[in-house]
């Protein structure tokens, strides 16, 4: 058999003019979905392009200002382990950590995860509720795009022909605590449904996972939280508000009717959670 | 090609293959290193872990080319220097491997964890495992090995002559398991093998028609034959003697489920891996399927012309007066229940080839009954027995779903034509579309009990789906009647069961054959007339626990060993102090509810009220060492390890003089199959008589009393006694055909009787006994449920090796967990181990294992059998404790999350 042709970078550029050249060429990360899904037969790319050579793709660095960049080859593992990700960006840490399972956590990375963005994954809703951005390169252009544009709809991301993910930006955050609570069938499953939450000011961003084809955020559901975090009523409006929006589907995990139900649950045990965390502290 | 350089076990080697064939296929097919095993191909399983620069992977995804230059890690590097490491050491001391399949996969997962930190705490341990999946040990003692990982490399000494029997001793197949040398199904193929692979049908009932197959030759010069049904000398086969209905390869235009086979490609392996089966010139015209709920109401087409009713087969029990006993009641309960399907899920997918040799066949393949495969591959060829070998392959787990044929007839049909060997590997999603799961049962019960709590009546009719072939379901409709009322004296009682024919997946034998689904709904039913009662629930089950000199429902009195009465006296401080435990954290309020459940067992040993005996031969080789001729296939369970050690104390000698020679049609005595909890019993007892003939041989030739010691020596023997020392040179004898100078031979047939058409009569002749019982919690707000401890005590006879005991109890709940909780085997959705899940180590709660020795007064020294009740009492009990917790009663299995939610909405307790 000979199967896809392998080429493995040492730089960005040089993978980037692979991508630019071959139409038909798909970016190797951990591997744990695409080649899943190629042994599977669902995915027969014809150039892969390994990209574990290109050191720039990797770790995560922290800016004086709390700036924090996420390199797109950086394994689940570490971003699991790296607690510089505290306050509001606990919840990336969070996230990664509950990942599938060690070996997962090990192969996995963060570009390779969103960009393929399966909407029960982890990241998409630790990311939108992060207010993270997206940095996405082609041989062309270099751009950045909100998390929120970035997730467009069921498996579906804004990557254009040619481009990859090269980091993921978060913003400097608070000290404020933020949570990410997952709800699965066992340890290790993908999301029934699940929910990030980042204190923000006087009020939170939320993102909800698994309940839609994308993230779930609510400009309405934030605005009613603002100030009001401590008030069941606030919350409970709120919650409604994103059970509202929600468009979540019947499937091996939980049905809809289900999940949307969970909405509230989560978000009231979360706020709960980050109110008695940020009252200990 | 480019070669693709990398460093294996510290050796540089240099591999010709395409840059993204997967690392797993290249250990395993280049480099022959069969340690690393494929068990989905997917990232779901875990056993293609190796190291990666020191971290783990699974192999299974990984490209070669992304290895290259980096250092790969195997499980063949641990034992490097000839002795086994210390965390290898871990594994055998406790007994941490049972099939063995995902045992290079968890040691590399642990080699990784302890290279990192050499003493991690529990936790730690647990979130390393977390990616590989076991199915037989409930990970327990796999987390203790890795936590006693820095203790030294050493393995306990063997127990002393007389004393094996009872004692911890180490897996007499342990060693080749942690090192990775033992062979499974796909690991020691012949590399001049052709390939097979089964075209299936996507429908569940659909006409088809078979094209031209001129063209698809003509482009696929590789595909040296395509097998249909018109190859199959004799095309139906089946595990019971009449009523054959399964088809090798779908006959007559018609399939019956989806996962059927068709077709079956046979050609070059390349061939056959590239050739898809979007090519094969099927037209399918599909067809309404016949639903169990229709098949149940009479109002479906007939799957086979025998049965025009779909109902395969009917059980029944009648003693007593029924309605005297209801009539007679202070409380009344009845319940119904629906239980799925439940995929056994072996890490192992069916694997192994066919050769022929002369005018025989060989095949080579995993199995857990190499007499009965022998027996259908020779009825599907048309052939005698006699030319047909099975040799079974180290069997990376079974637990009823190898019992049946899988590759064996279409790989023995192609290598008899072909002449060449052909090999067959399945898929995971194949090895779960195509194999046999367990019925999904539908079940109407009540009962009744007088004031004083004793049960005056019950009730029961349940209908089990057995798909689309027979395959094991006269078992289940047959052992269902006498285990449905529990093991409980009952005054009166009814049971009737059908099995009836779907267009759903054969359902065939799995762990407990309808008794773990029939005891959802009898153990409830116990509660709800213990609760009306105001009696607690553990004494209403001592009351009325079957003891010595009891009756069963079927009639039978129980001579000895029922130990149910002392399994619940033992459960009692646990369970009280269970209780207190609910009272204090349910008083706390909250969304997390805690509850408590236990449910009786009992399990009787062998087939029912049919003969299933036994032969084990036991031979003295002239050089003084032992041979035992043992039949009984070791899927994990561990009957390699506790036939020698029967065998020995009842011939006198310390264990380790003994050898084995495992399963083998041409070599050794017809053991039945590894199934119906019955090879420590059966095959064990022949042991025990093989061991007695051989020691009345040799005392015999001497003139020595019973008492006498034997004593081997290099070449001779020594028979101590009263009288003084005779010396037996074993030199001076004549070998028989295996070379042995003397030769033991023991067979028994557990007695038991027909049943009449009530279902009166002795199915049995011994039961295992058990209570089980479970605290958890249910998070009430989100319907999920979390385990906090299981207590099992059993009623094993004579536990012949306890560590094993636990090892089997640990797997049996942990798979009686998944029946509760999260297995469910939908065709078309949960093909796969991603979708349909199993318990992994972060789900597996503390476990306790109480033995309680009844001993049996045939079985070999009192023991009795243990791999299916394991697993019996978990899913009631864990019912019962959702019931506390919330004060609902669920009913129908899985009870997921979301179907725990939805109960607890609908019954208010959560808006
Ligand atoms: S075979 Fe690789 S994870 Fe299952
Ligand atoms: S011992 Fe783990 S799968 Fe059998």
């Amino acid at each position: 058999m000979t199967g896809p042709r392998l080429v493995r970078p040492a730089t960005l550029d040089a993978a980037l003019a692979v991508l630019a050249e071959e139409p038909d060429a798909r970016c190797l990360a951990g591997g744990a979905t695409l080649v899943a899904m190629m042994n599977a037969g669902l995915a027969e790319p014809g150039v892969l392009v390994a990209l574990d050579g290109i050191a720039e793709l990797r770790g995560i660095t922290v800016a004086d200002d709390g700036r924090v960049r996420i390199g797109a080859m950086t394994r689940h593992r570490e971003t699991a382990a790296d607690m510089r990700l505290a306050g509001g960006h606990a919840v990336v840490r969070q996230a990664a950590s509950v990942i599938a399972n060690a070996v997962v956590r090990n192969m996995g990375t963060m570009g390779g995860s969103i960009a393929f963005f399966d909407p029960a994954a982890d990241y998409p809703p630790a990311l939108v509720a992060a207010d993270a951005e997206i940095e996405l390169a082609s041989a062309a252009a270099t751009r950045r795009l909100a998390a929120r544009e970035f997730f467009v709809d069921w498996y579906t991301t804004a990557i254009e022909p040619g481009e990859m993910v090269t980091a993921i930006h978060l913003p400097p955050a608070g000290t404020q605590p933020s949570i990410y609570r997952k709800h699965a069938r066992t340890s290790g499953d993908y999301a029934i449904a699940s929910l990030a939450l980042v204190l923000d000011g006087a009020g939170a961003r939320v993102a909800v996972g698994a309940c839609g084809p994308v993230p779930l955020r609510s400009d309405a559901a934030e605005a009613v939280l603002a100030g009001r975090l401590a008030d069941h009523d606030a919350v409970a409006e709120a919650a409604a508000l994103l059970a509202a929006a929600a468009d979540p589907v019947d499937d091996v995990r939980g049905s809809a009717d289900y999940r949307r139900r969970l909405i509230p649950r989560l978000l009231q045990a979360a706020i709960s959670e980050l109110l008695d965390t940020r009252e200990a502290a | 090609m480019n070669p693709i350089a990398l460093t294996v076990n510290g050796a540089a080697v240099e591999v010709a293959a395409a840059p993204a064939t997967r690392l797993a296929d290249v250990l395993r097919d280049q480099l022959g290193l069969t340690g690393t095993k494929v068990g989905c191909n997917a990232g779901d399983c875990g056993a293609c872990t190796v190291l990666l620069d020191g971290a783990q992977v699974c192999a299974c995804m990984v490209p070669v080319a992304q290895a290259a230059g980096r250092a790969v890690t195997t499980v063949e590097a641990l034992a490097a220097d000839g002795g086994l490491s210390r965390l290898q050491a871990a594994f055998l001391r406790h007994g941490a491997a049972q099939c063995g399949i995902c045992t290079p996969g968890m040691l590399m997962a642990a080699h990784d964890l302890l290279e990192r930190n050499p003493s991690p705490a529990r936790a730690e341990v647990e979130d390393a495992l977390g990616g590989v999946l076991c199915r037989c040990t409930g990970y327990v003692k796999i987390v203790e090995a890795v936590m006693d990982a820095g203790a030294p490399a050493t393995l306990p000494d063997g127990p002393a002559e007389g004393a094996a029997v009872g004692a911890r001793t180490v897996k007499a197949d342990g060693r080749p398991r942690v090192t990775g040398e033992a062979l499974y199904g796909a690991d020691g193929i012949p590399a001049d093998a052709l390939a097979l692979r089964v075209v299936r049908s996507p429908h569940a009932r659909a006409r088809f028609t078979l094209g031209d197959l001129g063209p698809l030759h003509a482009r696929w010069p590789g595909l040296v034959r395509v097998l249909t049904a018109a190859d199959i000398p004799v095309n139906r086969y089946g595990i019971y003697p009449v009523d054959k209905d399964q088809p090798a390869l779908a006959d007559g235009g018609i399939v019956r489920y989806r996962g059927e086979a068709v077709v079956a490609l046979v050609g070059e392996p390349d061939c056959i891996a590239r050739l898809p089966d979007a090519e094969v010139p099927i037209t399918w015209e599909p067809l309404d399927p016949v639903t169990f709920a229709a098949a149940r109401r009479g109002a479906a087409p007939a799957l086979h012309d025998h049965r025009p009713d779909n109902v395969l087969t009917r059980g029944r029990l009648a003693r007593g007066d029924l309605a005297a006993g209801f009539a007679a009641a202070a409380a009344t309960a009845e319940i119904a229940v629906e239980t799925s399907f439940v995929e056994h899920a072996y890490i192992e997918p069916e694997a192994g080839y066919a050769r022929r040799v002369g005018d025989r066949i060989e095949i080579v393949a995993c199995t857990q009954s190499p007499y009965m495969d022998r027996d259908e591959v020779a009825h599907v060829m048309g052939m005698a027995p006699d030319r047909i070998r099975i040799i079974p392959t180290a069997t990376g787990g079974g637990f009823g779903g190898k019992l049946d044929l899988s590759i064996q007839p279409v790989v023995a049909v192609a290598a008899w034509l072909t002449g060449r060997p052909v090999r067959c590997v399945y898929s995971r999603p194949e090895s779960m579309k195509a194999t046999t799961k367990r019925h999904p049962a539908a079940i109407t019960a009540r009962a009744a009990a007088d004031a004083a709590g004793n049960i005056t009546a019950f009730d029961f009719a349940g209908d089990f789906n057995t798909g689309a072939y027979a395959s094991w379901g006269p078992t289940v409709a047959g052992r269902v009647p006498v285990h449905a009322t529990g093991p409980y004296r009952v005054a009166a009682a009814r049971v009737e069961s059908r099995a009836i024919y779907t267009n759903d997946p054969p359902a065939g034998a799995f762990r407990g054959f309808g008794v773990p689904q029939s005891a959802i709904a009898g153990e409830a039913l116990i509660d709800m007339l213990a609760e009306k009662l105001g009696i607690d629930r553990l004494e209403f089950r001592h009351r009325n626990a079957l003891r010595v000199g009891d009756i069963t429902p079927s009639g039978q009195m129980l001579k000895a060993s029922a130990g149910l009465a002392d399994c619940l006296a033992a459960l009692r401080p646990h369970w009280q102090a269970a209780q207190r435990a609910v009272a204090e954290a349910n008083a706390r309020g909250g969304r997390h509810r805690r509850g408590a459940g236990i449910a009786c067992l009992w399990y009787g040993i062998g087939n029912t009220a049919l003969s299933n005996p036994s032969a084990m031969r036991l031979g003295l080789r002239p050089d003084g060492r032992l041979m035992l001729y043992n039949g009984a296939v070791d899927i994990g369970q561990g009957s390699t390890t506790i036939m020698p050690q029967i065998a020995a104390d009842a011939l006198g000698v310390p264990v380790d003089r003994i050898d084995f020679l495992i399963g083998d049609t041409d070599l050794t005595e017809d053991a039945g199959k590894t199934s119906a909890s019955r090879q420590t019993y059966v095959s064990g007892k022949a042991a025990e008589l093989a061991g007695r003939d051989l020691r009345g041989q040799i005392l015999r030739r001497v003139n020595a009393g019973d008492d006498a010691a034997i004593i081997l020596h290099q070449g001779y023997l020594v028979v101590r006694d009263g009288a003084g020392e005779h010396r037996l040179d074993l030199a001076s004898l004549k070998p028989d055909e295996r070379g042995d100078v003397l030769s033991g031979h023991g067979r028994f047939d557990p007695p038991t009787t027909t049943l009449d058409r009530d279902g009166q009569g002795e199915p049995y002749a011994a039961y295992a006994f058990g209570a089980q019982m479970v605290e958890l919690s249910v998070d009430v707000a989100l319907g999920k449920v979390t385990l906090h401890r299981i207590v099992a005590a059993h009623d094993v006879g004579r536990a012949v090796n306890p560590q094993q005991v636990e090892g089997q109890l640990h797997g049996g709940i942990a798979q009686g967990m998944g029946l509760a909780l999260m297995e469910e085997y939908v065709p078309g959705r949960t093909e796969n181990l991603h979708d349909y899940l199993i318990p992994t180590v972060g789900d597996m709660p503390p476990i306790d294992c109480i033995l309680i020795e009844s001993p049996d007064p045939l079985g070999p020294f009192g023991a009795k059998g243990v791999g299916e009740p394991a697993l019996v009492g978990i899913p009631p009990a864990i019912f019962a404790a959702i019931h506390q917790a919330t004060g609902v009663r669920l009913t129908r299995a899985p009870a997921t999350p979301d179907r725990i939610h939805a109960a607890l909405v609908a019954a208010g307790v959560t808006p």
